[in-house]
């Protein structure tokens, strides 16, 4: 199978503080990868780097075969790429039409003359998504109205509309009760059919049924990769992260 | 929202706008009422250009005025050197404005916030400073002078009398309203929206804050610029206030009283700082105090500015309504009173402390006029009570 997000030597340093400290990481095309790893191991600051928001001290990202270190997040949206955030982050002050309709304005398909004149192509792919994240009766509720939930769901949708291939998703089913996460999961694995997904959970029940494959990150380093049942049975993992949770 | 169904809600602010555009002129055409309408007109495009970055892309601008000013130099310095026809003169001045927003829009749109802010500010500043430095080119003190009579003659009109140029202006300003309001029912201007409220997001699904930030600036400085040329042909006259600070304040002050939140917000703001300005000013020299007042009362009470006010308003019961109106009236009566004894006390050519209000002389080194404003003052508040508990 082709890779296709993949990290070589990634490190990053905040003054003094190492965070990363090499990650090699390879994601293959239509895998759902899972990252785990205690608080502070530096998922989130990974993933901010993979996303473009901040750049590693030293490593390279590729997209598909192109080096794409250092791109800033609007441009690797354009290459078809696209996250959601661990805190609801979707644009408050616009309708939940308006807000997917946004994001599938960002995707590669769309033309200038979209961006100017109302589209039915882009409509009905706006529609297709709120459709598929189950919010069309909110479809003209503004966004700071929406319940917690709900207004994950827009985040994922957001993602999703992008049209993007690779997608990170962050925290998906933070701060929500057993039902709701069970809900979310079953809504990313119904919307990500055929997609590349690099996940950051804390729910270890959410990763080992959702995952093709698991990278635990400890320290700053990538310390295994594997399938659930190897990560599991990995006597090292156990030691330094899920030993520790039981 | 353009292929909404026709609705009188919607028309109403376009049917209000044109008729207090058109209908004034036609019962009398007095020269300061004209030249009172014209400003209005200038200043509902200025403070609607100030919207497109206030209001639709969160970039809060002190110095705005610097394109509705630089336009007008331009286009002054245009109209007297070529024989251009004097409708074209708004458009000039905006592509002028425009031009200068892509200049300081590439410097001041990184960030938005306080650093958005900040630049601004600076560019203001830069800008009225650098009018008085080149006397060749603003006209130093004098401004640069124009006369609109002297450009070509269009369709037997030669724009000299001033119902001919009102007529110029007030149209002009209803095709820039009508443009405004197209382009901000564009999807550009959602992304706008997005970029406003979250611009990490907005990077995230594939667009450049920045760049989206810029296209606004340039957009709101053509804007601005035609309201620069609105101006200009009203007056005949480009100055060194037209860019500064002060009229990056007023502006300000127009979009917040309005409200920043609905299109016709600002239009509303304008109307009324027009009116305290010229109106209130022209019968006070207190003008800027009682301005200042409401503007405070807008940002507690109303912070959503004249029309979300209303708009709450209307949705209440008429007994809340004929509360808040004769609270509304209390209050205006007691501030009124008070500044202008206050003003007759201290300010005064004579400093004899006599105010004349409505025809009534109120002497303030007696006690009478003071207990008038506080018992005024007092029934307010208790009409204020009332119209809170009664809901």
């Amino acid at each position: 199978m082709n890779t296709v997000l993949e990290l070589t030597q990634i490190t990053k340093r905040f003054g003094a503080t190492q965070i990363l400290r090499g990650v090699d990481l390879s994601i293959r095309e239509g895998e759902r990868h899972a990252l785990i790893g205690p608080n502070g191991a530096g998922k989130s600051t990974l993933f901010d780097l993979i996303a473009g928001r901040t750049q590693p001290t030293s490593g390279h990202v590729a997209l598909n075969g192109i080096d794409v270190t250092g791109m800033s997040a609007h441009r690797l949206g354009r290459k078809g790429l696209a996250r959601s955030f661990q805190i609801t982050s979707v644009f408050t002050g616009l309708t939940v039409h308006d807000n997917v309709r946004c994001a599938v304005l960002g995707s590669r398909a769309a033309t200038w003359k979209d961006r100017w004149f109302r589209s039915s192509v882009i409509d009905e792919a706006a529609y297709r998504v709120i459709e598929a994240i189950g919010l069309l009766d909110r479809s003209d509720a503004l966004a700071t109205s929406l319940s917690y939930a709900e207004s994950r769901s827009l985040d994922l949708g957001l993602a999703l509309a992008t049209g993007a291939s690779v997608l990170l998703l962050d925290e998906p089913t933070a701060g929500m009760n057993r039902a709701a996460a069970a809900r979310a999961l079953a809504l990313i694995r119904e919307t990500t059919q055929g997609k590349t997904l690099l996940i950051v959970e804390h729910d270890m029940e959410a990763v080992f049924a959702l995952a093709d494959r698991i990278s635990v990150l400890v320290q700053g380093r990538i310390i295994a990769t594997g399938t659930p049942a190897d990560i599991a049975a990995d006597p090292v993992v156990r030691s330094a992260y899920l030993g520790k949770m039981s | 929202m353009l292929n909404a169904p026709f609705s009188l809600r919607r028309a109403l602010p376009w049917l209000l706008l044109v008729a207090g555009l058109a209908l004034p002129p036609v019962f009398t055409s007095q020269s300061w009422l004209l030249a009172y309408l014209a400003q209005t007109a200038t200043m509902i495009v200025f403070a609607l250009s100030f919207n497109l970055l206030l209001g639709e892309t969160g970039l809060l601008s002190f110095g705005h005025a610097v394109y509705a000013g630089l336009g007008a130099f331009a286009a002054a310095q245009i109209f007297n050197r070529y024989p251009v026809p004097l409708p074209l003169l708004p458009l000039i001045a905006g592509v002028s404005a425009a031009l200068v927003g892509v200049v300081f829009g590439f410097f001041s749109t990184r960030r938005a916030g306080t650093t958005f802010a900040m630049i601004t500010l600076g560019i203001g500043e830069l800008v009225a400073a650098g009018v008085w430095l080149v006397p060749g080119w603003f006209g130093g003190e004098g401004g640069v002078p124009i006369d609109r009579a002297s450009g070509p003659v269009i369709f037997g009109l030669n724009f000299g009398p001033s119902i001919q140029a009102y007529a110029l202006i007030a149209g002009w300003c209803l095709l820039a309203c009508v443009a405004m309001f197209l382009f901000s029912c564009t999807p550009f201007v959602r992304v706008a929206n997005a970029v406003r409220d979250n611009p990490v997001r907005a990077a995230a699904i594939g667009f450049d804050p920045r760049r989206v930030r810029f296209i606004m600036v340039i957009v709101a400085a053509f804007f601005a610029g035609v309201a620069g040329g609105l101006g200009l042909i009203n007056v005949e006259l480009a100055s060194s206030e037209g860019a500064g600070l002060a009229r990056s304040g007023s502006v300000l002050i127009a979009a917040v009283i309005g409200g920043t939140a609905e299109f016709f917000g600002p239009v509303l703001g304008a109307v009324v700082l027009t009116f305290f300005s010229l109106a209130v000013g022209n019968v006070s020299s207190a003008w800027v105090a009682y301005l200042g007042l409401f503007f405070v009362w807008v940002v507690v009470v109303a912070p959503k500015g004249l029309v979300g006010f209303i708009a709450a308003l209307s949705r209440k019961s008429c007994v809340v309504i004929a509360l808040s109106l004769c609270a509304a009236v209390a209050w205006v009566l007691a501030i009124a009173i008070t500044m202008e004894i206050a003003y007759a006390l201290q300010f005064d050519s004579h400093g004899d402390g006599l105010a004349h209000i409505a025809g009534f002389l109120l002497d303030g080194r007696r006690a009478a006029p003071w207990c008038l404003a506080f018992s005024s003052a007092a029934i307010a508040v208790l009409f204020t009570r009332k119209a809170r508990s009664a809901r």
